[in-house]
């Protein structure tokens, strides 16, 4: 078996540790001697989304995030949408999980319109708001197992209303999620999770690591793939550690 | 009035905090002081001949250190704030420590040297109205505190165009962020960087590898680490700026300092070691020229300066080689990996010979508010660095987030069941570290900020049973 993980930008939106999820990524399948290849899609390359099987995006810094926004909207916006819609897996975290929604509205200018894939859109505040930052820790029901936490951590400007047609990820028990207001916490559609648990999220949350890579095998190979265990007692004590973080 | 009342209450608290050993004391004078007189610190700008701040993310000790003791050298006397202490509170407790109450007639007002925190900067600006700011670099560095380095960069810019135009900003050549400050200052600008004859250039990705001007990749010949190098844009042509000051690193290492394009003092031996260093050692240079010092005295100061609190700092303990580096962003901590190594450039670890026995290494992981909360940024750091440290060393990981720095080992190696020691209990790391070092072999310990700071107090306390 083999798996083809699509990097957006990986030269702009890494700002947070996002290789950790990478590198997650392709660890877990190759301890499972599941093939893996890594293909980065930055602004001038192709669009060969079609081959991708796990596509994924992280957050970065504010001249990127002009340049990424531009790109990701007008070049590459069309063929994100399609394979969001035909269930493509994906995880997009912080700066791409707000583009997915329908606009950002920064505190002063023009909004900028998203590709309207979730139904969300994103505010920003300015001043008279603070950032949202921190250790966060949320409840979710897409795992069957008894582990339904997620632990990680937060730092955003921009806060994520969703609409009606569009499920959280989780509950947040620790922190503030989208908004710090309504105890959401990023956003599920199809299999794409949009998420503010930025950079490394994957290592200490094995579970979400192994959904994903599950749901690829099985809209890959047509048939639900049952994946073998591995020693996670470093992931799990590090993820039991962050639940109790202040 | 209200200053002598402030003073009066600083040095009180700093004789409490003596008398209870609460500590080295070096902000909370200053944050009693400030508290009841705001104006505190700008209320002592006219009692220095000159007043000289230094910024940036990574180096900021050593640099003051070395500016610090050149100028004491050349006979000025000289006022800074120690390592750590360097938001207002930290000056304005040095300020309370070193002046005295009443006011005498002394010969000579005393010169100013202050390392200041990047995001502090603007407020000690407005308060010290400086002779001088150096300007070093900026690295990804708590991301949780400072937000983005462009932010960072836009305040500095902000800030520095309210000072006098007679104010002397010597800036870092090699970081395009802070070198594209000095397009827009109406001030005295200078530049410092480096030239390198091993021509070692990396392949890491840097923090800002985007042009500051028009945002295409910026091309380096060669790139020293990290962001750092001699860059260019080939779009819109915009480069490294012609140097006022240079470092030329040898063959051997030693390093050749040249003001305007003549050679000013030979062949430097260097007293610490890490290429960034190099770069440390030139801004040092640039400002005591910019100055006025002799270069000679420079040349003495820099041949007897010794590692500041923390920076490659080295302690005997029980008969075995104990040396700490401070490791508190990506940048700084895969520059400290190459030092293990004993080596500048990446390309030369890889060429080496394995070897795996006397050495140990290790890792201390804290998220305290002096590290930044978020312990994202481990995944910054090289994993071809972390694989060269596994194969090499023994490694022993602690700290208040232990388990994060393992599982980052852990998929750097791409080891499922990798063989790691893990202490949650600092004092027992360090002796697990210290019993797995060989006769000759060094404990090399790689430390957040808060994680050095307890670390030197269990060795120089000797408090590890």
């Amino acid at each position: 078996m083999n798996l083809k993980i699509g990097w957006l930008y990986p030269d702009l939106l890494n700002l947070y540790g996002d290789r950790g999820n990478i590198e997650c990524l392709m660890n877990r399948l190759k301890w499972r001697d599941i093939s893996v290849d890594l293909i980065g899609i930055s602004l001038k390359d192709k669009n060969n989304f079609k081959e991708i099987d796990i596509l994924f995006s992280g957050g970065g810094p504010d001249l990127s995030q002009k340049l990424v926004a531009e790109d990701f909207l007008h070049n590459k916006g069309d063929y994100i949408r399609e394979f969001v819609e035909n269930d493509g897996v994906g995880l997009y975290i912080c700066g791409s999980f707000q583009l997915l929604g329908k606009y950002y509205r920064p505190y002063e200018g023009e909004d900028l319109k998203g590709l309207s894939v979730f139904d969300m859109y994103t505010e920003h505040f300015g001043l008279t708001k603070p950032r949202l930052v921190g250790n966060v820790v949320v409840s979710c029901d897409i795992f069957k197992d008894k582990e339904n936490t997620l632990v990680g951590f937060e730092n955003h400007g921009g806060r994520t209303f969703l609409g009606a047609n569009l499920s959280p990820l989780g509950k947040v028990i620790h922190g503030f999620g989208n908004n710090g207001e309504d105890k959401t916490e990023g956003a599920v559609y199809k299999n794409s999770i949009g998420t503010y648990l930025h950079g490394p999220l994957l290592p200490k949350n094995p579970h979400l690591a192994d959904l994903l890579i599950e749901k690829a095998l099985k809209k890959k190979y047509g048939k639900p793939v049952e994946l073998s265990g591995l020693d996670d007692t470093l992931e799990w004590s590090a993820h039991k550690n962050a639940l109790h973080l202040s | 009035m209200r200053r002598f009342l402030a003073v009066i209450f600083g040095k009180l608290t700093y004789s409490l905090i003596g008398l209870l050993k609460l500590g080295s004391g070096a902000t909370w004078p200053g944050h009693i002081a400030l508290k009841i007189y705001p104006q505190f610190v700008r209320s002592y700008r006219d009692k220095f001949s000159k007043v000289i701040l230094v910024s940036g993310t990574n180096g900021k000790t050593t640099t003051a250190k070395l500016i610090t003791k050149t100028f004491a050298d050349s006979g000025f006397s000289v006022i800074y704030n120690p390592s750590g202490a360097n938001l207002l509170n930290g000056i304005a407790s040095s300020l309370v420590r070193s002046f005295p109450l009443f006011e005498k007639n002394i010969d000579g007002k005393p010169v100013g040297v202050f390392e200041v925190d990047e995001g502090a900067l603007p407020m000690v600006c407005e308060n010290l109205i400086p002779d001088g700011v150096l300007l070093l670099n900026l690295f990804r560095d708590q991301l949780d505190r400072y937000a983005e380095l462009d932010m960072t960069a836009e305040k500095w810019l902000t800030a520095l165009k309210k000072l006098p135009k007679s104010t002397k900003v010597i800036l870092g050549a090699d970081d395009p962020l802070v070198a594209f400050l000095g397009r827009e200052l109406p001030l005295h600008v200078s530049y410092f960087g480096i030239s390198s004859v091993e021509t070692c250039d990396s392949e890491e990705s840097g923090d800002s590898s985007r042009c500051p001007s028009c945002g295409a990749d910026l091309k380096y010949s060669p790139k020293f680490y990290s962001h750092i190098g001699i860059w260019s844009c080939l779009k819109c042509k915009n480069h490294r700026p012609d140097l006022d000051y240079l470092g030329e690193v040898t063959k051997d290492s030693s390093l050749s300092l040249s003001e305007e394009g003549k050679i000013v003092l030979h062949d430097q031996k260097m007293p610490l070691s890490g290429f960034y260093n190099f770069e440390n050692v030139t801004a040092a240079f640039s400002v005591c020229m910019q100055f006025g010092i002799s270069p000679k005295i420079f040349s003495t100061a820099l041949s007897t300066l010794s590692p500041a609190f923390g920076r490659q700092e080295e302690f005997l303990i029980e008969g075995k080689m104990v040396k700490i580096l401070l490791s508190k962003n990506p940048t700084g901590f895969n520059e400290n990996l190459k030092i293990l190594h004993e080596v500048t450039c990446m390309g030369e670890i890889l060429s080496r010979p394995y070897k795996k026995g006397k050495d140990v290494v290790l890792f201390v992981l804290n998220d305290g508010i002096a590290d930044g909360r978020d312990v994202s940024w481990i995944w910054d750091v090289s994993s071809t660095l972390f694989q060269e440290v596994y194969k090499r060393y023994s490694i022993v990981v602690s700290g208040t987030r232990y388990l994060d720095m393992a599982l980052r080992i852990k998929h750097a190696t791409s080891e499922n069941k990798i063989n790691l020691s893990v202490y949650e209990k600092l004092n027992e790391g360090i002796l697990r570290g210290l019993g797995g070092v060989g006769e000759g072999g060094t404990l090399y310990v790689i430390a957040t900020y808060t994680a050095m700071l307890e670390v030197r107090k269990i060795l120089v306390g000797r408090r590890i049973m």
